[in-house]
């Protein structure tokens, strides 16, 4: 698993995140109104998930362990609202 | 020609005016920054397509110029006259090189070095720290914060990447992200949402809705290469430095359009030259691939060049051209943005060849319709009353669509005068440079339109009467002090419609035409003799200017007073069918008018009869007709003469200028047609005066084409020709 409900406080990104994990996080997100997303552990993203990091703004917490997250996703996703 | 040089010249000229046009307003609003981008993208535009004939030179100079326009677009600085100045006359080179491209089909020896001298003007315009501060272009909205987002990560060639993933795009095991991340030397990236994404509580995961934006240091072909084959829609702009960018559907279509093209030279088994074709399709269609990046593509066309070659068939090389095609209108490459909606163009390019075909068919049905008027007429007595009127009802109406349509093809080739006048003011202001006068040029109905065939005409013949303006009717700038006017001459070019004539005037504020040397210089270069010269009338001695070999400029400068003077105006504008007058106010100034003819094609024309042959005569030379008693017309030397309202005016009988023999001792009264020529009064006798009628005149060719008298011929509707005559020509 790689999208993983830490508390009600953390879902948690881990590892090589696929397109599946876009509609996992979702509803981890649609059930946990409050949490903010760990993404520490996060070597890559499918766009799905990114996407829905963007559209939800939700706190991230960060630095993500993958290099192209790091240097181009966050920065991205900063700049369209989301608290890295 | 190649046809694909042809469209490459036929493209270029629309440009380079588009691009005259943009600069020309901007030098008169500097500040409008549309017209920036429209030159930009003109220049940008003509320089691909310079690319793609494998013109270096122009394409290097144009690049230059790019690179300028470029920088004023991302300096808020005011735009330097100069500037435009000089892109102006990169765009004059360019013309001159299109010129002779189209005279040998080939660009011209002499580019290289011209180009050189050209791109050291355009660099020495522009200040050095100007450059330096070029950087990304401001318009695009989502370049902006792509920019922001590199900050100042990234020097030399620059490229920007929209990408719009299709909203299928993860369902097909796509991920857009992956594509981004593998991109080449990536600097940053930006995102953003499409409407497709929505709110959290109602997204839907497996839908794409993202848009990805991104910058990279690589040249735009290697981005292209890279995205290839990604599904959604791609934007490519390429930033140098200074920045350009690639209007969305700008030239990669273009560069498709011209592969394609390639295939019709091949397909044409009617054209000649097979293993030349062949050798020249493969080229530019490869050329073209290289333009859009696509190198793999292009070698394979290469080799199927050579296969083609080897077989001495076009078919490899057609169907590899085929694939080409066929893997670009696959959805994968699409270059357009989707979320605007392509514009129809307002415009179609025809030829105009085509255009006259269907003058002349208009012509035709015009003759047809005026032979059914004449039939129907003959039948009026012989038909029953109603089916009498509603053969006349039926005409009636086909006569006022005949008339419709005949104006509405003619409307096709009308052009506004502002195409000739808009290239002016900056001619003036050079040619008064050059002879240390300061002048303006002030237009003046330049909406008004004429027959495109005139107005291209009108280019040489109206430079000549503007440079003669400059050189020799605004005085020196001490000259104009000590005379009370301001040391800037004014020249006001205007034209307006009268009728079926436009009128064009340039009235300069000079110091008038100096009748005594013009009659000095007249006797010196025997362009009349001394009887004929004293006896002159002032308005006379002024018409000697426009006799061949006559020019009063002390020196002969660079631009006039060569001895071509007005002669040679006066003779292109007559060649138009039309006239060019003169009228000075000695120390005040000068106005030169040129009456033209609206339409070339059609001409009003009043029909007389001599002798049992009907004649035409021009309607606008027509001033009136009068029937005068056979004693009143007086023998006056060697000729006749009668006295209309005071005034003296030569009569000639037309039966015997024509050399018609024919009666007239029974006859009491004459019928005279009163009519202009060369500025004078004369009356033709005529057995009969017809009716008016517009024609659509035919010019005499071949054998019969040095006549002199005859302005052309058409058919009346009873299947005769009439001959229209030259009432000057007559006269002279």
């Amino acid at each position: 698993m790689t999208v993983v409900l830490h508390d009600a406080k953390t879902i948690r990104l881990i590892g090589a995140c696929p397109a599946d994990d876009g509609e996992a996080l979702l509803q981890h997100l649609l059930a946990n109104p409050a949490a903010e997303i760990d993404w520490r552990g996060c070597e890559s993203a499918h766009a799905a998930v990114i996407q829905v990091l963007l559209v939800s703004k939700r706190p991230l917490r960060g630095p993500p362990a993958g290099q192209f997250l790091h240097r181009f996703i966050g920065p991205a996703l900063a700049r369209n609202g989301s608290q890295v | 020609m190649n046809e694909f040089v042809e469209q490459f010249l036929v493209e270029s000229r629309e440009l380079v005016a588009q691009a005259i046009d943009d600069l020309m307003a901007l030098e008169e609003r500097p500040d409008d920054r549309e017209r920036l981008d429209g030159a930009f993208r003109a220049f940008h535009t003509l320089k691909g397509a310079a690319g793609i004939v494998e013109f270096a030179a122009m394409a290097r100079m144009l690049h230059a110029a790019e690179d300028i326009l470029a920088s004023l677009r991302s300096s808020e600085e005011p735009i330097a006259p100069s500037v435009l100045d000089e892109c102006l006359a990169s765009l004059d080179l360019t013309s001159h090189w299109l010129d002779a491209m189209q005279t040998n089909g080939e660009a011209p020896s002499t580019a290289e070095g011209e180009a050189d001298a050209m791109i050291a003007r355009l660099t020495g315009s522009q200040d050095g720290d100007e450059r330096d501060q070029a950087a990304l272009p401001e318009n695009e909205v989502w370049l902006k914060p792509l920019r922001a987002a590199a900050g100042e990560h990234f020097s030399g060639i620059c490229t920007a990447l929209r990408y719009v993933p299709s909203p299928d795009a993860f369902f097909q095991g796509h991920d857009p992200l992956k594509v981004v991340a593998a991109l080449p030397r990536l600097v940053a990236v930006d995102l953003a949402l499409t409407d497709a994404a929505g709110a959290l509580d109602s997204m839907n995961a497996f839908n794409c809705g993202l848009e990805i934006r991104a910058l990279m240091e690589a040249p735009a072909a290697e981005v292209c290469t890279a995205i290839d084959g990604a599904p959604g829609k791609t934007e490519i702009i390429e930033l140098t430095s200074p920045a350009t960018s690639l209007s969305e559907g700008d030239s990669p279509s273009k560069a498709m359009s011209l592969v394609e093209a390639q295939l019709l030279v091949l397909q044409n088994t009617g054209l000649e030259g097979l293993a030349g074709r062949i050798a020249a399709a493969g080229r530019t269609a490869a050329n073209a691939l290289l333009y859009l990046g696509r190198a793999e593509a292009a070698a394979d066309l290469e080799k199927a060049t050579a296969r083609a070659q080897a077989e001495r068939k076009a078919a490899p090389l057609i169907a590899a051209i085929e694939r080409t095609l066929g893997d670009v209108a696959q959805p994968e490459r699409p270059k357009s943005d989707g979320t605007v909606q392509p514009v129809a163009p307002r415009a179609l390019r025809v030829d105009m060849g085509r255009v006259d075909a269907l003058v002349k068919l208009t012509g035709e049905l015009i003759v047809v319709k005026n032979a059914v008027g004449h039939v129907s007429k003959l039948l009026q007595a012989n038909l029953d009353p109603a089916a009498a009127a509603t053969l006349r009802e039926q005409h009636a109406l086909f006569d006022r669509l005949a008339a419709e349509l005949q104006g509405a093809v003619l409307r096709i080739r009308v052009l506004p005068l502002r195409s000739v006048f808009r290239r002016f003011p900056r001619l003036v202001r050079e040619t008064a440079v050059g002879v240390g006068k300061t002048v303006r040029l002030v237009t003046e109905g330049d909406g008004t339109e004429a027959d495109a065939t005139i107005v291209d005409a009108l280019f040489e013949p109206l430079l000549h009467v503007l440079r003669n303006a400059v050189d020799h009717g605004i005085e020196r700038p001490e000259q104009r002090a000590s005379a009370g006017k301001p040391a800037m001459g004014t020249l006001v070019l205007r034209a307006r419609r009268e009728a079926d004539t436009i009128r064009i005037e340039l009235e300069d504020d000079g110091g008038g035409i100096d009748l005594d040397r013009v009659r000095a210089v007249g006797r010196a270069r025997g362009v009349a003799t001394q009887e004929a010269m004293t006896a002159m009338t002032d308005a006379e001695a002024i018409n000697l200017v426009f006799a061949p070999g006559f020019s009063t400029a002390a020196a002969v400068t660079g631009l006039s007073g060569r001895g071509v003077g007005m002669d040679s105006v006066k003779t292109a504008i007559e060649r138009l069918g039309g006239t060019v007058t003169l009228e000075s106010r000695p120390g005040t100034g000068t106005t030169v008018g040129l009456i033209l003819p609206f339409s070339l094609m059609m001409t009003r024309v009043m029909t007389v009869e001599v002798a049992g042959q009907a004649f035409g005569l021009p309607l606008d030379g027509v001033v009136e007709t009068s029937i005068v008693a056979r004693d009143q017309i007086a023998p006056i030397g060697a000729g006749r003469a009668f006295v209309l309202r005071d005034r003296t005016v030569p009569v000639i009988d037309l039966a015997d200028t024509l050399g018609i023999a024919r009666d007239v001792s029974g006859q009491g009264q004459a019928k005279i047609v009163v009519v202009q020529a060369a500025g004078q009064i004369g009356g033709l006798e005529v057995d009969r005066l017809g009716e008016r009628m517009d024609v659509m005149l035919t010019p005499i060719n071949g054998l019969l084409g040095g006549m002199r008298g005859v302005a052309g011929t058409t058919l009346l509707g009873d299947g005769r020709v009439l001959i229209v005559l030259n009432v000057e020509e007559i006269f002279t």
